[in-house]
């Protein structure tokens, strides 16, 4: 049912995309048949191709407006999208009709060029959108929102810090110092009188703070019930400070702090394989009963991988529009260029 | 010194034996922990009270502060122990309007009793085991009935001595009280003669007792007037010198409201209320729901005027504004005088002004219509009423009344254009009211001053009204929110009227129209309503509660009128749910269940054969059916529906064919058992009416959706981007429009309703206690701070931020088409219900 309504609103600006590159290409073979030779943007048919091509590009610009005007309904955007891309698509044939398909001189050789790159960068993309979100789909079920990354590690850490107190107590003294939390902590819980960095009261709320729930690890922790070794807590929490915190806080720099041996600057846990290995030796040091706490900060850990897949993924699946918005842009500056100098010396 | 009788007797009171069955309070008070049984719901106490007769039961259902009976696990009532009070209360109160002659300061029904006060005084004359009789004063809300108890209250008139020795002895705590907590003011208005509805119940009640000239009798401790005052909260007063610690602020915001925030703190004159950990109260997580200064006696807790004169403006405006409908306001005094509303503390309806409201309806003029949801009730105050069942006007679609063209279509001259057909984007709907399946009637009923209330059931049960109302003659109604009608809940009388007067107009509106009965003739309809109507039972059943358990012997039969129920059987120690139904969803769309015992044990004989091929034992029920949320069921005899069967042999036979049917699906249903039931029934989506799907297939996590959302809503979106995932589909953090929805319970001010439509709409007035957040298991309400003046502190001025309920209302105050859907540029944002994201997630699934 989804599917067929996808379809369906891809049909019309497919249809048109056609009708338009057919229906030109068709009129400028019928005008360079009668001319004997391919007629170019100075002919009719090449005119009316090139005037669809450039309304096409401006109209495909004003799709960020459209995006921007988001509070208003100016018709769906699934429906500007689905015209950009099928319309956008239309503009290369269109292009090449409206040139006779050859190339020209340098300016218009280099929008021509312009126009592929922008078509090119748009495909990616369109292929980026389609492939990504599938390939997150199947590898990454913790994924989060993008912007939370951050956010949502915090947490982690701040629950990891309290899982490990309550089954081995505070951390002991002497260990690596663990980041400072307490700011962030308290922003996180809320209250209903803000203080600003001098400690003085700037805001008083009145009525319900809204607080965060446990991550789902440290609520499975709290109900096991078991005797923890007091060794072992000493080593978790010692490893934990130095090694799984700044992984779930950073990922995978292990340190701020610019080494120059990459073995000091990248954390032991920067890729899945290596967690894992890192986990069994941790293991290994340390009693069965200890087993439950190491695997949820394993669980963590791999929370924070696939964060950080996520993080890479977003790269591709949005980054490529600054490229195509930077040179669709650059296109239309050329493209209004190339109309005044073409009516000037019409 | 005590003789040697006295000593026995006090060593029988409070034995050894017994010592297990007292705690002691805080106070160093023994308080009795006596459990009820079952058995005690049925035994009969036979007491006397002021000279009269009387038994009651040895024990009483538990209920909630809302008047629900508790059920446990088992799906048993919980009793509790019958206290005098309670024994007083059932004689003397049967009617509006009726007092219990019983003063009460600490006590009220809806709260569990404490005993602090002392004050609800009267006699009583028991045997001990000793054989000698002996005579106490005690206190009724906490002394339980006991076989031959002889009780006296200030209102007896055969034992006067013992009426002047109970008023003295409250006359002395009350003045007590008084002396240490009132102010001059006060005393000089007790002496002067008190205000009718003044709220403080400790002068009415040393008006009332107190002794001679100089009130009160006694002096003030050291501490009188320096307890202080807590002024930091912007919303509650807090005044500790008014305070006497009858812990009913605590018991509101810890038992009803569970906010946990209240306690009392440090000892003897020194003791008083505190906010968590002795914080001032605006440090503290106290909500400021004003649970606890309803809750309060006397002036120790007050809304600030300046918040109530707010307030009152902000509801009046919108009381005025959703209606659409002229009114006057109808005073917290006016409020009073009507008897309904005597049990309501003043402090609500004071704080709750422009709440109520009177209208005036001429012949004609409607009420309300069928269909639409409404978050108000009408006591009917003269006229009369002609109620339409089930027939909805025609020309009064919410779909294409909240479709609003879009700027091409209001351009391009497309308005009339617009769909009525249900849309999977926009997630409008047709609104058809009622249950699936039900034959639409015309059926009109009449209703007038006798039948008190219109319009409470949509308010109580928050489904879409079942009956048009129509004034038939000039008619005068008083509006009420549903905030209030909570309010009369806890009142046992207010209750009373209140469901009985809910019982008939459900029983009434429905039967008739249950698709089990679409089959007979209209006569017959008619004939099997009257036959249930008589002796069928109106059930209400808490989420989670079993209805009836696999293996048990069992022959009634149960018709769905609002809710879901599930459908479950073991296998082993797991249980594995089989289905989930609604109203009219049930197998064949009968709008029943529990027909396989039911029919198994009246027609035996006819089943005999396909009982035996199945291995089945009549009257046995084959699964577990629970509540999924607040279910009302109709319970109907297995007796009764034979009346009506054997009346209606066609009937008759299609509930045999039905029965052989279920039967063998029942069994061949052993074979076909997944998980896939399960986690959509725990995740409540048979609960919802317009989920935001995002298919993740599609969706590049531009998050245009959410941005759109805050765009068009001031900067704030309503809707978190993350949530369940089933298959490729996310069910984001958004609200679904349940069909029943929590968030709209226990609203201390109606702020948070459905009007019309299925949005559920938070208005301006909410004063941001957290309730529907709390209530709503799917965390689709967020609390959002808005600058509301500021606070001078000494040359600062710092900013108030008012926290307000938001949540997803699906457009509907910015045009009707939900922005986040209209926004996503890659078609994988759609609005739809739980049911079709069951057939789109199972049309996915590999086979």
């Amino acid at each position: 049912m989804l599917l067929v309504r996808k379809i369906r609103i891809h049909v019309g600006p497919i249809l048109l995309a056609v009708i338009l590159i057919v229906g030109t290409a068709a009129w400028q073979r019928w005008a360079s048949r009668s001319f004997g030779a391919n007629v170019s943007g100075s002919s009719l048919p090449g005119l009316v191709a090139g005037s669809i091509a450039a309304a096409i590009i401006f109209f495909e610009l004003l799709l960020w407006p459209r995006k921007r005007l988001r509070r208003f309904k100016l018709f769906p955007t699934k429906f500007w999208l689905s015209a950009h891309l099928w319309l956008g698509l239309a503009t290369g044939p269109l292009a090449l009709i409206h040139s006779g398909y050859r190339f020209g001189g340098t300016f218009s050789t280099a929008l021509m060029c312009l126009l592929f790159f922008v078509l090119a960068s748009g495909i990616y993309g369109w292929m980026m959108q389609i492939v990504i979100p599938k390939w997150m789909l199947g590898n990454l079920p913790f994924e989060t929102i993008g912007s939370q990354i951050d956010d949502v590690s915090i947490q982690n850490a701040l629950d990891a810090r309290r899982m490990l107190t309550v089954a081995f107590g505070p951390k002991p003294s002497g260990l690596t110092k663990l980041a400072n939390l307490d700011e962030i902590s308290a922003k996180m819980r809320g209250s209903s009188m803000v203080r600003d960095q001098d400690g003085r009261v700037s805001q008083i709320v009145v009525g319900a703070i809204q607080r965060r729930g446990d991550s789902r690890s440290l609520l499975e922790m709290e109900n096991v019930e078991m005797e923890f070794n007091s060794l072992d807590g000493k080593e978790v929490w010692r490893q934990y400070a130095s090694v799984v915190e700044p992984f779930l806080l950073r990922g995978i720099p292990l340190s701020m702090e610019n080494t120059s041996a990459r073995s000091n600057r990248l954390s032991p846990l920067r890729t899945p394989l290596k967690t894992d290995d890192w986990f069994g030796l941790l293991r290994e040091s340390c009693s069965l009963n200890a087993v439950p706490v190491l695997e949820s900060l394993k669980e963590l850990c791999e929370q924070r991988h696939q964060f950080n897949a996520q993080r890479r993924a977003n790269a591709f699946l949005h980054g490529w529009i600054a490229i195509h918005a930077g040179v669709s842009v650059m296109l239309g500056i050329l493209l209004l260029t190339h109309i005044v100098l073409a009516l000037k010396y019409l | 010194m005590a003789n040697e009788q006295e000593l026995v007797d006090s060593v029988e009171y409070i034995s050894a034996s017994e010592e297990a069955l007292f705690a002691r309070g805080l106070d160093g008070q023994l308080i009795r922990a006596t459990d009820a049984t079952l058995d005690d719901l049925d035994l009969d106490v036979q007491i006397s009270i002021d000279g009269n007769p009387f038994a009651v039961k040895k024990a009483v259902p538990m209920r909630n502060s809302q008047g629900v009976i508790l059920a446990n696990d088992r799906g048993e009532i919980i009793p509790r122990p019958t206290t005098i009070y309670d024994a007083v209360n059932q004689l003397y109160v049967k009617a509006l309007g009726d007092v219990n002659p019983i003063p009460i300061l600490c006590h009220r029904e809806h709260l569990q009793p404490v005993g602090v006060c002392r004050v609800c005084l009267v006699e009583i004359e028991e045997r001990r085991a000793s054989g000698r009789v002996k005579k106490d004063l005690v206190s009724s809300c906490t002394y339980l009935v006991k076989e031959g108890m002889i009780i006296t209250t200030s209102a007896s008139q055969d034992q006067p001595k013992t009426v002047d020795l109970i008023k003295n002895s409250v006359g002395i705590i009350v003045e007590l009280l008084a002396s240490e907590h009132l102010t001059r003011q006060d005393l000089d208005e007790v002496r002067n003669g008190l205000n009718k509805h003044d709220p403080n119940e400790l002068k009415r009640l040393v008006a009332e007792y107190g002794k001679g000239d100089k009130i009160p009798r006694y002096e003030p401790s050291l501490l009188a007037g320096n307890r202080g005052q807590d002024l930091s909260s912007e919303i509650i007063s807090v005044n500790h010198d008014a305070c006497i610690l009858c812990q009913r602020c605590t018991r509101a915001c810890n038992d009803i409201k569970q906010n946990d925030v209240m306690a009392r703190e440090g000892k003897g004159y020194d003791a008083r209320i505190a906010f968590d950990t002795d914080l001032p109260m605006l440090e503290s997580s106290c909500v400021s729901c004003g649970e606890c200064v309803i809750s309060c006696p006397t002036d120790a807790l007050t809304f600030r005027t300046s918040v109530v004169e707010k307030q009152g403006k902000k509801i009046l405006e919108q009381t005025r504004k959703s209606s659409g409908k002229d009114g006057t306001v109808v005073t917290a005094e006016e409020m009073l005088e009507i008897p309904i509303f005597s049990g309501i503390p003043y402090k609500f309806l004071q704080f709750n002004g422009g709440a109520c409201v009177r209208r005036v309806l001429r012949p004609g003029e409607s009420l309300c219509t069928v269909g639409e949801y409404g978050s108000t009730a009408y006591l009917i105050q003269s006229g009369k009423f002609e109620i339409v069942v089930g027939a909805k006007p025609q020309n009064q679609s919410r779909a294409s009344v909240s479709k609003r063209p879009g700027f091409f279509q209001r351009a391009l001259g497309l308005t009339s254009r617009s769909k009525r057909v249900p849309s999977l984007a926009t997630g409008s709907d047709s609104g058809m009211p009622g249950m699936p399946g039900m034959p639409v009637t015309k059926e009109k009923l009449y209703r007038g001053v006798e039948d008190v209330i219109l319009g409470e059931m949509a308010c109580l049960n928050r489904q879409r009204r079942s009956a048009t109302v129509v004034a038939v003659e000039d008619s005068e109604v008083i509006e009420i929110g549903t905030n209030v009608l909570y309010m009369l809940q806890r009142n046992a009388t207010s209750r009373n009227v209140l469901n009985e007067a809910y019982r008939r107009h459900a029983l009434n509106s429905d039967i008739e129209r249950l698709p089990i009965f679409k089959e007979l003739t209209p006569a017959g309809r008619a004939e099997a309503a009257r036959i249930i109507a008589k002796d069928a039972e109106l059930m209400s059943v808490e989420p989670g509660q079993a209805i009836f358990k696999q293996g048990e012997k069992s022959d009634d039969i149960y018709l769905i009128r609002l809710g879901y129920i599930k459908v479950s059987r073991k296998h082993g120690t797991r249980e594995q749910i089989v289905s989930y139904v609604g109203p009219g969803a049930v197998d064949g769309a009968s709008g029943a269940f529990g027909e396989i015992a039911a029919l198994s044990s009246i027609y035996g004989s006819e089943l005999k054969v396909d009982f035996d091929q199945l291995d089945y034992l009549p009257g046995v029920r084959t699964s577990t059916c629970s509540a999924l949320d607040h279910v009302e069921l109709v319970r109907i005899k297995s007796s009764q529906l034979k009346q009506i069967a054997d009346a209606n042999p066609d009937f008759k036979q299609k509930l045999l064919n039905r029965a052989r049917s279920l039967l063998k699906k029942d069994t061949e249903r052993e074979s076909e058992l997944s998980t896939g039931k399960s986690n959509f029934v725990n995740q409540g989506l048979y609960n919802a009416q317009s989920l935001l799907v995002l298919d993740l297939e599609s969706c590049t996590r531009c998050d245009e959706c959410t941005k759109a959302c805050a765009d068009s809503h001031g900067g704030e979106t309503r809707l978190v981007r993350e949530g369940m995932r089933f298959e490729n589909f996310l069910v984001a953090t958004s609200c679904r429009s349940c069909t029943d929805p929590y968030c709209l319970v226990g609203c201390p001010v109606n702020s948070i309703f459905r009007e019309g439509s299925k949005e559920i709409v938070i208005e301006d007035h909410c004063i941001g206690c957290g309730q529907c957040a709390t209530n709503c298991p799917y965390g689709n309400i967020t609390m959002v701070g808005h600058q509301e003046g500021f606070r001078g502190e000494g040359n600062m001025q710092i900013p108030l931020i008012q926290q307000k309920a938001t949540t997803c209302d699906q457009c509907k105050s910015i045009g009707g088409t939900p922005r986040c859907v209209y926004a996503c540029p890659h078609d994988a944002a759609f609005r739809m219900t739980g049911d079709e994201l069951e057939e789109a997630v199972l049309s996915r699934k590999p086979s």
